[in-house]
């Protein structure tokens, strides 16, 4: 039994290696290429094949329609019409959250302000009462923005949870507040924001 | 004797991977919404693309269908373009995927009948199959599978190094080297039978 490979073998190797890798190659590969016939005629009939498939890509490439290109860019600008995306429902929750979320820093940020202050004084007593007023208008804002949208949107949600517990927070702030800060006088009265019934009731 | 020519070698040099210049120019403009800018990308490429879209589909309208939804898609991720890569390469990945996507649920892509289905041939008919039967790439789409002729058509038809080819097709480097060579292999064979 021979080992030597047969010519045909040989070929087929040669061929596949050229193929995957082009390029000079080893001194084994160009020598048997310029001794094959066989190899020469094949690697000639492959660059002809090559040119007439670039060739024929050319000749019968199909042409576009006609206004396509018009077609084109009437797409794209309905597209950019129409691909403004609706607002989700959701973020009008977000929206909700993000005012309860301000009231509360402001609260936090108001208290430290007024303690720093240092203890009710005859002259501090205008502040305080500013102090107290805008914590109420909070209240009022918190109630007339959050409270309706939150109450359409849905039934039983969350967010109402999470309004009662922002109302009894700002209630003990403001109380806190009134305590300790307000003139002592039988004539204050007790601190009762307005409509915070309407804020828990629903 | 060979039935090809050796004529156009040099008519049909393999284009410079680097991008023109003026195309980075265009993708920014497009990106800085000028509304003409994405017009003459439209107007520079959509012969290719089509070509392309109608090689996958031997369709008219299919190829003209997707070739709207490519610019279309095109210019909605625009800002994801590499302006380093020429913006063919990328305008043919995504035709590709289009027209992937547009046969998935449908039969395979290679099963879909030409365009016209009629039994008897009509004058017109049967002088365009002589036109197809002089055409090299109407015989590879008969003789190879569907892969072959992709990365054949990819590699010499639109001109594209094996690199590119390879990253259009999401093959490797190799891969498509030995796709071709088979393809070649088989066309030669199917042309000139021994």
């Amino acid at each position: 039994m021979s080992t030597t490979p047969s010519p045909r073998f040989v070929c087929r190797v040669i061929r596949l290696w050229h193929a995957v890798l082009p390029g000079p190659g080893g001194r084994g590969r160009s020598r048997h290429i310029d001794a094959c016939a066989d190899c020469r005629q094949f690697f000639h009939a492959g660059d002809e094949l090559e040119s007439a498939l670039r060739r024929d890509a050319v000749r019968f490439a199909p042409l576009p329609p006609e206004g396509i290109e018009r077609r084109i860019m009437q797409a794209i600008d309905r597209s950019t019409r129409t691909a403004r995306p609706a607002r989700p429902p959701l973020a009008l929750i977000w929206s909700g959250a993000a005012i309860v979320a301000a009231a509360l820093i402001a609260s936090f940020v108001l208290y430290p302000t007024l303690l720093k202050r240092g203890g009710p004084t005859p002259d501090s007593s205008a502040d305080v009462n500013d102090a107290v007023a805008m914590a109420t208008s909070l209240t009022s804002v918190l109630k007339n923005s959050v409270a309706p949208s939150a109450r359409t949107l849905v039934a039983d949600n969350p967010l109402q949870h999470e309004l009662d517990s922002v109302y009894s927070d700002t209630r003990s702030a403001l109380n806190f507040l009134a305590s300790n800060f307000l003139p002592t006088s039988p004539t204050t009265p007790t601190l009762q924001p307005a409509g915070a019934d309407a804020i828990r009731g629903s | 004797m060979t039935m090809f020519s050796s004529a156009g070698s040099a008519e049909f040099a393999s284009p410079s991977p680097e991008p023109p210049a003026d195309e980075a120019a265009l993708v920014q403009a497009t990106l800085a919404e000028d509304p003409r800018a994405f017009e003459t990308i439209v107007h520079l490429h959509h012969r290719r693309v089509f070509g392309f879209l109608h090689q996958f589909t031997r369709h008219q309208q299919d190829a003209e269908d997707l070739t709207q939804q490519t610019f279309l898609k095109a210019y909605q991720s625009l800002h994801r373009f590499d302006c380093r890569r020429p913006l063919i390469n990328w305008l043919l990945t995504i035709a590709r995927h289009n027209a992937l996507n547009h046969f998935r649920s449908a039969r395979k892509w290679e099963e879909v009948p030409e365009q016209t289905a009629s039994a008897a041939p009509s004058p017109a008919r049967s002088a365009e199959e002589k036109d197809l039967s002089e055409n090299l790439w109407a015989r590879a789409r008969r003789l190879l599978s569907p892969r072959e002729f992709e990365v054949l058509w990819l590699r010499f038809g639109e001109e594209l190094s094996i690199e590119e080819t390879a990253k259009i097709a999401g093959l490797t480097q190799t891969h498509v080297k030995v796709l071709v060579y088979r393809a070649r292999q088989q066309l030669l064979k199917g042309i000139n039978p021994p």
